[in-house]
Order: C-alpha cells, then sequence, then structure tokens
C-alpha cells in the first residue's frame, strides 16, 4: 500500500513538473513586440542587402500610439534607416542613399514589421496542408501572407515564420531563444528571391 | 540688500569670466597652425587609447553609452574595437577592412564606401591629414588648452548624413580628445578618448584579424 503510495505520488510529482515545463515552454514568442508603450529593444545587426553591407545597431522603439519606429545606426553612430511602421503602411523618416530604394524599404516594412509584433495575426482556418495547422496568419498591405506556426514542442529553442507571396516562400524568420526561455536571444531573416540577409543579436546594456 | 546684490555680482562676473577662459576664437594665423598640426601628427607613429562613446537620438530619453579601445598605428593602421555593451571591431591595414560584430559575421567592408570613408576619416583626424582633405571645408578655434576643428563635410553622400564633425585636439600632445558626429536629424555620437599613450610599440598582428 505505502509502496503503490509513493509510486503513485511520483508519477504525479513528475507529470506536474513535466506539465510545468510544458507550459513555460510551448508558447515561444514569435516577434520582439513588447507590450510597454515607449520600451525600446536593441539588437547587433548585420544587414546585406543587394551589394552593401551594414553592420550596427538596431533600435526598436514602441510609441504611444503603438506604431514601432524603427532605427539603425551604424557602430560608430551615424544613421543609416529610421522607419515608422504601422499595420497598413509605413513613413521613412531618413534612410541612406544607398538604400533608398521602393523595393527594398517595402521588403524593409514587412520584415521589420514582422519581427517587431507589428501584424496582429489569427488562427489559420482550414489549412491546406498538415504542416500549416496550429498556425497563424495576417495578410501584409502588399497581399503576401505572413505564417506563425506556435511550436507545441517542449523545450525548443527555436521557431520559424514564414513570409509566402502566391503560395511561394518568399521569406523565412527564425528566432533563436536564450537558453530555453521566452527571450529572443537572436533573429535570422532570410529572403528566397532576393539578396536581402538580416541578422539580429541581442544587446543587454 | 546691498551687500547680497554686489556677491551675487561678483560670482556672476567670476562665473562669465570663466566661461569666457573656456570659450574657443577663431584662429588667429591658420597656415601657422596647419604647419604645426601636420608637424606634431607626424611625430605620433602609433597611438593607444581607450574610449567613451556617447550617442544621443533625439528619439531615446537615454544616451547609448559603450566603450572600447583604439589603436592606431602609421601609416594606415587602425583598430577601433567595442566591447561594452557589444562587441565591435573595425580593423583597417592600408586597404584593408575588416568588421567583426555580435551578430558573429566577418565581412570586408569594401562594399561600403560611406562606412570606409568615415573610418579613413578617423584615421586621418589622428594621422593629421584631415587639414588637407578636399572632403571638408574646415573652421579652426582654440582657447587656452585645446584646439577646436570644426569640419563640414563638402562631398553628397557625406554631407547628406552628417553636418559637421568636431575634433577637439590637445595643446599638449596635439592629440584627440574628443571627436563628435552631428547629423542632419539632431542626433550625435560623441566619442572622448582617455589614456592615451603616444608612441608606444604595437605590433602590426594587431590590425590584422584572421
Amino acid at each position: 500500500m505505502m509502496k503503490l503510495l509513493l509510486r503513485n505520488s511520483f508519477i504525479l510529482t513528475f507529470c506536474l513538473v513535466w506539465s510545468i515545463n510544458l507550459n513555460a515552454h510551448s508558447a515561444k514568442p514569435l516577434h520582439i513586440y513588447s507590450a510597454k508603450p515607449d520600451s525600446t529593444t536593441i539588437y547587433a545587426t548585420n544587414f546585406n542587402v543587394l551589394k552593401y553591407n551594414f553592420s550596427g545597431l538596431i533600435y526598436f522603439i514602441r510609441n504611444y500610439d503603438n506604431s514601432i519606429r524603427v532605427l539603425m545606426t551604424s557602430e560608430m553612430g551615424p544613421k543609416i534607416i529610421d522607419l515608422t511602421i504601422t499595420p497598413s503602411s509605413y513613413t521613412v523618416n531618413f534612410v541612406i542613399r544607398q538604400m533608398n530604394r521602393k523595393r527594398i524599404l517595402n521588403t524593409m516594412y514587412e520584415d521589420f514589421g514582422a519581427i517587431a509584433g507589428v501584424f496582429q495575426t489569427t488562427p489559420l482556418t482550414s489549412p491546406n496542408n498538415q504542416e500549416l495547422s496550429n498556425s497563424q496568419k495576417y495578410i501584409m498591405p502588399s497581399g503576401k501572407l505572413l505564417i506563425k506556426r506556435t511550436s507545441n514542442k517542449v523545450l525548443v529553442d527555436s521557431s520559424s515564420v514564414y513570409i509566402f507571396n502566391k503560395k511561394k516562400r518568399y521569406a523565412k524568420i527564425e528566432y533563436f531563444y536564450e537558453n530555453k526561455s521566452q527571450v529572443i536571444d537572436s533573429i535570422c531573416l532570410k529572403h528566397q528571391n532576393m539578396n536581402m540577409n538580416i541578422s539580429l543579436k541581442k544587446i543587454n546594456q | 540688500m546691498n551687500k547680497r546684490f554686489i556677491s551675487i555680482s561678483t560670482i556672476i562676473i567670476f562665473c562669465s569670466l570663466f566661461a569666457k577662459a573656456q570659450d574657443f576664437s577663431p584662429i588667429s594665423n591658420l597656415l601657422e597652425f596647419q604647419d604645426l598640426f601636420t608637424k606634431k601628427s607626424n611625430e605620433i607613429s602609433s597611438l593607444k587609447s581607450n574610449f567613451v562613446q556617447e550617442k544621443s537620438i533625439s528619439m531615446l530619453e537615454q544616451k547609448m553609452i559603450s566603450y572600447g579601445s583604439f589603436k592606431y598605428k602609421k601609416e594606415a593602421k587602425l583598430r577601433m574595437e567595442y566591447t561594452k555593451p557589444f562587441y565591435y571591431l573595425l580593423a583597417i591595414n592600408g586597404e584593408k577592412v575588416t568588421i567583426k560584430n555580435n551578430a558573429k559575421q566577418t565581412t570586408s567592408s569594401g562594399s561600403n564606401r560611406l562606412f570606409k570613408m568615415i573610418s579613413q576619416i578617423t584615421i586621418d583626424c589622428f594621422n593629421g591629414n584631415i587639414l588637407k582633405s578636399k572632403q571638408f571645408n574646415v573652421s579652426v578655434f582654440e582657447n587656452n588648452t585645446s584646439f577646436k576643428l570644426i569640419l563640414y563635410p563638402k562631398m553628397k553622400d557625406l554631407n547628406s548624413i552628417l553636418s559637421e564633425i568636431i575634433l577637439i585636439i590637445s595643446k599638449q600632445t596635439y592629440t584627440v580628445s574628443t571627436l563628435e558626429m552631428k547629423e542632419r536629424s539632431g542626433d550625435s555620437s560623441l566619442m572622448t578618448f582617455t589614456n592615451t599613450e603616444i608612441n608606444t610599440p604595437i605590433d602590426d598582428e594587431t590590425f590584422i584579424e584572421k
């Protein structure tokens, strides 16, 4: 009887710990959106776009009106990009000449919008394939489809978000987390059909 | 009442005189300064320093403060290494420019002419070539302890970003003590150099990143 009680207690404790673990790790964030207005998140970045390479710091500043200001500076100081993004549009506050092209700016808007969590996704109903079940979607102003797949895996170290254009995968965003936590440590964004890659690494001031 | 008025007036006069002493006034003989600055800069074969960089962004209340070390060796070797709160290395060895940063990628920044130009300006500030540069209009000021150089970019690319670069140069050592880049947007970056060592040996390997 005592043995049975002990065994059952052990199983119950194990299940409880497992369930806490599962809860703690199942809902990994798929953007860096901060709920706190006027908050700033800083990442070190490497930015390859067409034939140019930039490195520096990128600031994601959440404004009181819920728009996000994305500001990139070189490490030595001068500003490279300054955009204000909302779910429906973006404003260019500043961009250096080399990056001042409509295609680059539109792509940056979608990329940074996805990373910053500007686009509020809704559950994807009747997904065409099994791979996309348990996913969230958002149709961006350009018509591209943002797909966030929620991972149910316990202790996942990374998760991915995809941007589709006419059913073809357009870009992949990978999120890597700090030591099995909810904190996004680094982000890697790769485009399939244009030479534009962004990597971000969190800076703790 | 009168006594109080006199003491307040005395303090105000004293403060304004002190402030005046710190003010910069235009240099009287620019050619003489150019010759002296070039001569003194030529005497510097190597330089080591620590630096603090304060980045002011109008959107942010807090300044972004970073720390690092700086090494320069004649003719065109530079190593700027940011260590806190992020890692960033800029190593220049003649034509070769290497960049490493927190995102763990190593690149040669030859593809980015603009930022290579900014790196070159930093070297020119230390080797005295900045006064000969055709990329800037230069105004020179002085006070008791320092020279102040204000560089106005002439080139379109640089001019679209920076309104001016301000250098404070010590009269004692003729080395740069602060370098401030002011952007057209009102943002700025101020680098303050400390613990500067002149002409101490620096191995060439320091400027080569494998």
